[in-house]
């Protein structure tokens, strides 16, 4: 409601992650409704917000099913209202007159006033756009009134912007600006801020009807929408907006700034019927393309991407993966590679934002950058950039503790693997490839039950290592190979691999990798004197620990 | 060790944390810092919850127990806990090999307070389709221990 999708997605996957149904077959209603089945149909709306429409209506008919399986009239009711949301966002009012109408029949015949009311708003607005216009406008205001009267304000800002849209088709656009005004206002009072890309699209859509030849405030309505989609990641509510100017901007004889509006919010989206708008936009963006403006503009901005990343590489090496600037470097690499699909550069820019969000440890940023890295790939998807993409997805899952998936991805990384073709990649993605996809399987195979085929791995990887001169790759062998000797518990030989990584740290001056030279060193340390301790003072083992100090 | 955990911190790379910080606290044990050790480990399943980085979570709770355990070996009521959420966390994750330890440990704990069908129990099913092998001692071990306690149950 707060308009934070992501951190809304997170939650809701937590929450249908822990549920579990024999444990909590008894407690799902005790917060009203059946938790597993709401988790679903809001994921299912979240999802859409943030621009994951595919898979959307196979949750939403996930939760149907569940919500009539419940036979729980409340958890039935919600989730019809849930539904008749998304099919409202979708725009299909035949499937809202349908579902509405069961909401209507269910709620009226258990008495629950709250569904009633969302029922009639719905029903209200399926007649409007249906074809029954005054009637349905007329039924929506009263419905809305009903509402609001029984103490209720969620929702509201999104029912005024419905309504006022409704409004400014019945030639009064100066009431419909006035109800989106009390929308936004109503929404900055409650904290109901998920509406508030979507009262502004709106707000612009009145401004350029009522006033065609001055699109100035309808312009500065849809930037508004852009800006407020594009902090709460909301990507659906955002290329609404951006369609709509873009096509204002090229009917003003200004194909570069629409064509600048259009990139950024159409990338990720793949055509489905469920979003028209994203086919409508691509073909835009193709026609846009075809002119001189745009051509000369997308040269100049590979130039500057190309730029952009050699940037972003040297900084890795003076300042490290996690460094602010490392990323912001990539972040501007990948925006002036927006719409360059599957570009090596772009690619580059991918490679550069997870790994920045890998070694900062934060799994949702990994998860985003490794699904637009596997995008970018989509149309080629045996390239070696593909193995690398793959590779990025199996990580992310890795640290996540999904090691079935992350073997999945691994397995594929590898296999799309080829020396020789493939080497010089080291140079684009930090280190070789295929060392880097045959250790994260080793990491994966060991806890998954495999120990011999992953120890044979890390042995072809430091065969490969061996026959290769980048120095990154050496040290990146070194630690995971230590790593993987500490997860096994065998800490002579992680030791072993410390020293050597200790020997390159040093001599190539690798301060990222030095950290885990020391703490692995530290650790065997420890571990002898340990030894040394319980076999020669055994019998005064805990005297000589405090007077001797710690040894970590 | 700690310098190492100290040089991360300051270039910002948490990765391995979950690692790291079991590594750690093992070391605080072999120098008898249990209240560390214990501590070091709780910070890190924190660190988990936080970050949503699993990856070593089974382990993080397998280390746990054996600190518990190490702490008061009269109570092992809180490592027995403490080893049973290894395994289920383990068994979520399809980390068989994390399972075993875990299972290891908690079987030779059901052993040692008499307790021999529990220890079966629990070993067995998590040794299902491991083969022995050099490269993880631990196979060996479980067997030889559920050999142990087979013959303890035809006694």
């Amino acid at each position: 409601m707060a308009g934070d999708f992501t951190g809304a997605q997170a939650n809701l996957v937590e929450a249908l992650r822990i549920y579990d149904s024999e444990r909590d077959r008894e407690t799902r209603f005790r917060f009203g409704v059946d938790f597993r089945v709401t988790a679903t149909a809001y994921l299912a709306l979240t999802n859409w917000h943030l621009g994951e429409v595919v898979g959307v209506r196979e949750l939403i008919e996930e939760a149907v099913a569940g919500a009539v399986e419940s036979a729980h009239v409340l958890t039935q009711a919600n989730t019809h209202h849930n539904q008749a949301l998304f099919e409202i966002l979708r725009g299909d009012a035949e499937a809202v007159r349908r579902i509405a109408d069961t909401l209507v029949e269910l709620s009226q015949g258990h008495g629950v006033a709250l569904y009633l009311a969302f029922g009639s708003v719905y029903s209200s607005w399926a007649r409007a756009r249906l074809g029954d216009h005054a009637t349905g406008v007329r039924d929506l205001r009263q419905a809305l009134a009903q509402y609001t009267d029984q103490g209720n304000k969620l929702f509201s800002p999104f029912y005024q912007g419905l309504l006022a849209e409704l409004e400014a088709e019945e030639h009064d656009p100066g009431g419909a600006l006035a109800r989106i005004d009390e929308a936004l206002a109503l929404g900055r009072q409650t904290g109901e801020r998920w509406t508030d890309a979507f009262l502004h699209r709106i707000r612009g859509d009145i401004l350029l009807k009522a006033d065609p030849e001055n699109p100035a405030r309808a312009e500065e309505a849809y930037r508004a929408a852009i800006a407020v989609a594009r902090e709460q990641g909301a990507r659906s509510f955002g290329l609404q907006p951006a369609l709509k100017l873009a096509k204002l901007y090229q009917s003003t004889g200004c194909p570069v700034e629409a064509h600048d509006a259009l990139v950024p919010a159409l990338e990720g989206f793949s055509p489905t019927p469920e979003m028209p708008e994203i086919a409508e936009a691509q073909a835009l963006l193709a026609t846009l393309e075809e002119t001189d403006r745009v051509r000369a503009q997308a040269a100049q901005r590979r130039h500057m991407t190309h730029l952009r990343v050699a940037y972003g590489n040297a900084l890795i090496a003076a300042r490290g993966f996690g460094a602010a600037e490392t990323t912001e470097a990539f972040a501007k690499a990948r925006e002036s590679a927006y719409g360059e699909e599957d570009a090596p550069e772009l690619l580059a820019a991918d490679f550069g934002l997870w790994v920045s969000g890998c070694v900062r440890g934060e799994l949702p940023s990994m998860r985003t950058r490794a699904a637009a890295f596997l995008r970018d790939v989509e149309a080629r998807p045996d390239s070696p950039e593909a193995g690398v993409a793959h590779r990025t997805c199996g990580l992310t899952h890795w640290f996540a503790g999904e090691y079935v998936e992350a073997r999945n991805h691994l397995q594929r990384a590898l296999a799309l693997f080829q020396p020789g073709r493939d080497d010089d990649l080291a140079f684009r993605f930090g280190h070789d490839v295929g060392v880097s996809a045959t250790l994260w399987l080793a990491f994966t195979l060991w806890p998954l039950g495999d120990a011999e085929c992953a120890v044979s791995l890390v042995g072809r990887a430091q065969a490969r290592i061996a026959d290769l001169a980048h120095i990154a790759t050496h040290a990146f062998g070194r630690i995971n190979a230590a790593i993987f000797e500490l997860m096994r518990g065998d800490h002579a030989r992680a030791a072993q691999n410390a020293v050597e990584l200790a020997r390159l740290t040093r001599e190539h001056d690798l301060p990222f990798w030095r950290a885990f030279a020391v703490f692995i060193e530290g650790l065997a340390r420890a571990k002898r004197r340990a030894r040394r301790r319980a076999r020669e003072h055994a019998p005064r083992r805990r005297t000589s620990a405090r007077t001797e100090g710690s040894d970590v | 060790m700690r310098r190492g955990v100290e040089l991360l911190r300051e270039q910002k790379v948490p990765m391995f944390d979950g690692l790291l910080k079991f590594a750690l606290a093992e070391a605080e044990a072999w120098a008898d810092n249990s209240e560390t050790a214990l501590a070091i480990l709780d910070e890190a399943l924190a660190t988990s919850e936080r970050t949503g980085h699993r990856t070593f979570n089974a382990e993080l709770h397998r280390v746990r127990g054996e600190m518990l355990l190490k702490r008061d070996s009269a109570n092992p009521a809180p490592a027995e806990d403490a080893l049973q959420t290894a395994i289920a966390v383990a068994k979520q994750q399809g980390a068989r090999s994390f399972e075993l330890r875990a299972a290891l440990r908690l079987a030779k704990l059901y052993q040692s307070t008499a307790r021999p069908a529990e220890a079966h129990a629990v070993l067995a099913p998590a040794l299902e389709g491991f083969l022995p092998t050099p490269e993880m001692p631990e196979i060996a071990e479980a067997r030889a221990l559920l050999a142990a306690l087979a013959e303890t149950e035809q006694e």
